[in-house]
């Protein structure tokens, strides 16, 4: 079904990917990791050369230190391009950080 | 300030710039780190990365932010290199060709602002990123299938503009299209074709309006910023037929690519065949030192090697068909009566319908897999390709494939090709891959990719696409009567962009400022 509105009430109506409400950290690492860092997927296969299967996983790790996350992600790692904050902004990082580095 | 910035920025005209952006959108959409620089700089590059090194990148989140950046880059003339999101990874990412320009990075401007499951459309802005658009068809159950590029962590919007494609129906994604909202360099908002019209109710319906036609004016040029873009989706199919094939000798690609052509433009096969050689399999499954760790190009022996490994012939495709099962069993029979005078082989059925588990890497659904590539040699890798237009025919792609085999055994450097077809002609994917810290290889890298625009040219065949190191010289073979297109292109980029601001040097195109300099 399609609705023709004036652009400011359809602007109301629309759907925002950016994450201007409170996001999880967990979400977040879904959403801008896991595409490469997920069970199976690139990331997980580099890390699992270089470091072996039970350190291949991130969000399974317990020894990640805040600040080597927060620099792997702004300089990138090997293959591994570095994350603009265009794309992921600090506050996100922040939570992204958390997420990982969060005992579990 | 740690980036080279080109001779024709100002410093002090940039650093007024960069102030009244802050102004404009705030401190936090303003980035000017050496951090930052760095990492909207050419992350593949097969040079030194700082050759493009931006000074800084502005993320506005509105139409009218991004008016604003836009202004002020007019008053300070400061140059903007427009991205969506920055993921063109292997043809510069967000870099631009001009070092010192301010990156626009659209990345924030990402609302799904309209999907029309009954007209099957979407109105979107630049930022929307493939894994969104998925996600969001997931969770509202719209039934749309989007057409998706190999590597898939990009902006839908973006990879259209650059003329992406994908391998559903709708896998020219450029040809999707229908009706945009751009920015022209001077601030100034238009809408294309049906959008014109104030209330239009046929925006994502009518390509064209009335009058001339622009939409493809702003892909792949620096003209304008789309702000809005309408694109077709396709209708969920009932089936997915998926028939696995490989031609073991590499000169069956002659009778192959004729038979597949003539299946092609009578369209009982209507979406891209790639077809590619072992080392596009084993690139995304292992490294390089698993196979050889030798200098120079990896040799038949090993290629072999590959083939029995993974059951593969020396070229390989899937043909894919959509739709209800019972047009796709015509569709297979018909496809399998035309292969049947030249090869006894068949072929490999792989059927999927609507409500079963989704396999991995299906067409529709968005993965970076394929960024595996960069991690052939190890360490930091990188990749870039040359790809020519072609016509659909066996023997000059046969001939294509020796001339560039040739180069790739001459400069060393593992070969790696494909031909995607599409209905009246194919794309050659030369994929040249490299470790970034082995200057000798990317020296053979780049005199090897030198090579192949040459001899392409000589054989009648340019480029679609291009890195951001190769836009001047591929612009430059498309020759004749002197380059009068890339001359209409400067005099429609000097109407348009009279200060000179937006994404100089984008396809060739330097506005008159830099434009003598650049000579």
């Amino acid at each position: 079904m399609k609705y023709v509105l004036p652009v400011t009430l359809l602007s109301l109506l629309t759907f925002n990917v950016s994450l201007a409400e409170p996001v999880s950290g967990e979400r977040l690492y879904t959403d801008k990791c896991a595409i490469c860092h997920a069970a199976g997927e690139l990331g997980t296969m580099a890390l699992s050369r270089r470091l072996g299967n039970e350190r291949a996983i991130l969000n399974e790790r317990t020894d990640l230190p805040a600040e080597y996350v927060r620099h792997v992600v702004r300089h990138g790692l090997n293959a591994m391009p570095p994350i603009t904050r265009g794309d992921v902004t600090d506050q996100e990082l922040d939570l992204i950080v958390e997420f990982l580095t969060a005992p579990h | 300030m740690a980036a080279k910035l080109s001779p024709q920025i100002d410093e002090r005209a940039l650093s007024r710039a960069l102030s009244d952006f802050e102004r404009a959108v705030g401190k936090d959409a303003v980035f000017t780190s050496a951090v930052d620089q760095a990492s909207y700089s050419d992350l593949y590059a097969p040079a030194d990365s700082t050759t493009h090194q931006p000074s800084a990148a502005v993320t506005p989140r509105s139409l009218e932010e991004l008016q604003a950046v836009m202004r002020i880059a007019n008053e300070q003339g400061v140059p903007l290199w427009t991205v969506s999101r920055g993921k063109n990874l292997g043809y510069g990412g967000a870099a631009p060709v001009l070092s010192g320009s301010v990156v626009l990075d659209l990345s924030r401007m990402n609302r799904i602002l309209d999907v029309d499951p009954r007209q099957a459309a979407c109105l979107i802005e630049p930022g929307v990123g493939f894994y969104d658009l998925y996600n969001h068809l997931q969770e509202q159950e719209i039934p749309l299938w989007m057409s998706l590029p190999s590597q898939a962590w990009g902006s839908v919007v973006g990879n259209a503009l650059d003329r992406g494609a994908g391998y559903t129906p709708y896998g020219e994604h450029a040809s999707q299209i229908c009706g945009m909202e751009v920015v022209l360099p001077t601030g100034e908002v238009v809408r294309t074709g049906a959008g014109a019209m104030n209330n239009s109710r046929t925006w994502q319906n009518f390509r064209n309006g009335f009058g001339p036609g622009w939409d493809q004016m702003f892909c792949q040029s620096n003209f304008g910023v789309v702000s809005k873009m309408g694109l077709w989706l396709m209708p969920a199919p009932e089936a997915v037929l998926t028939l696995k094939y490989d031609f073991q000798k590499p000169e069956d690609i002659i009778w192959g690519v004729d038979v597949l052509a003539e299946l092609r433009l009578r369209r009982i096969l209507d979406s891209h065949v790639t077809i590619g050689t072992p080392i596009r399999v084993a690139s995304l499954f292992s490294q390089r030192k698993e196979w050889y760790d030798g200098d120079g190009a990896i040799p038949d022996d090993i290629v072999q090697k590959m083939m029995e490994k993974y059951n593969i012939g020396f070229w390989n495709f899937s043909i894919r068909l959509f739709g209800h099962p019972a047009m796709l069993r015509q569709q297979a029979e018909l496809i399998k009566a035309a292969f049947a005078p030249h090869s006894k082989q068949e072929f490999v059925e792989t059927w999927w319908h609507q409500g079963e588990p989704v396999p991995k890497f299906a067409v529709h659904v968005p993965t970076v897999f394929f960024l595996n590539v960069t991690n052939w040699h190890g360490g930091r890798g990188g990749h870039t390709d040359f790809s020519p237009i072609m016509p659909l025919d066996g023997k000059q792609i046969y001939e294509q494939y020796l001339r560039t085999r040739q180069r790739y055994d001459e400069f060393g450097i593992d070969f790696y090709s494909g031909f995607t077809l599409a209905e009246r002609y194919a794309t050659n994917v030369n994929m040249v891959i490299y470790d970034r810290d082995n200057k000798d290889m990317t020296d053979r890298a780049r005199k090897l990719f030198r090579a192949l625009i040459d001899d392409s040219h000589r054989a009648g065949y340019g480029a679609y696409r291009t890195h951001i190191d190769y836009m001047d010289a591929i612009a430059q073979t498309y020759d004749f009567n002197n380059h009068a297109l890339l001359r209409l292109n400067e005099r429609v980029k000097d109407l348009l962009d009279p200060n000179g601001i937006l994404s100089p040097g984008k396809s060739g195109i330097w506005p008159r400022r830099f434009r003598e300099e650049k000579r």
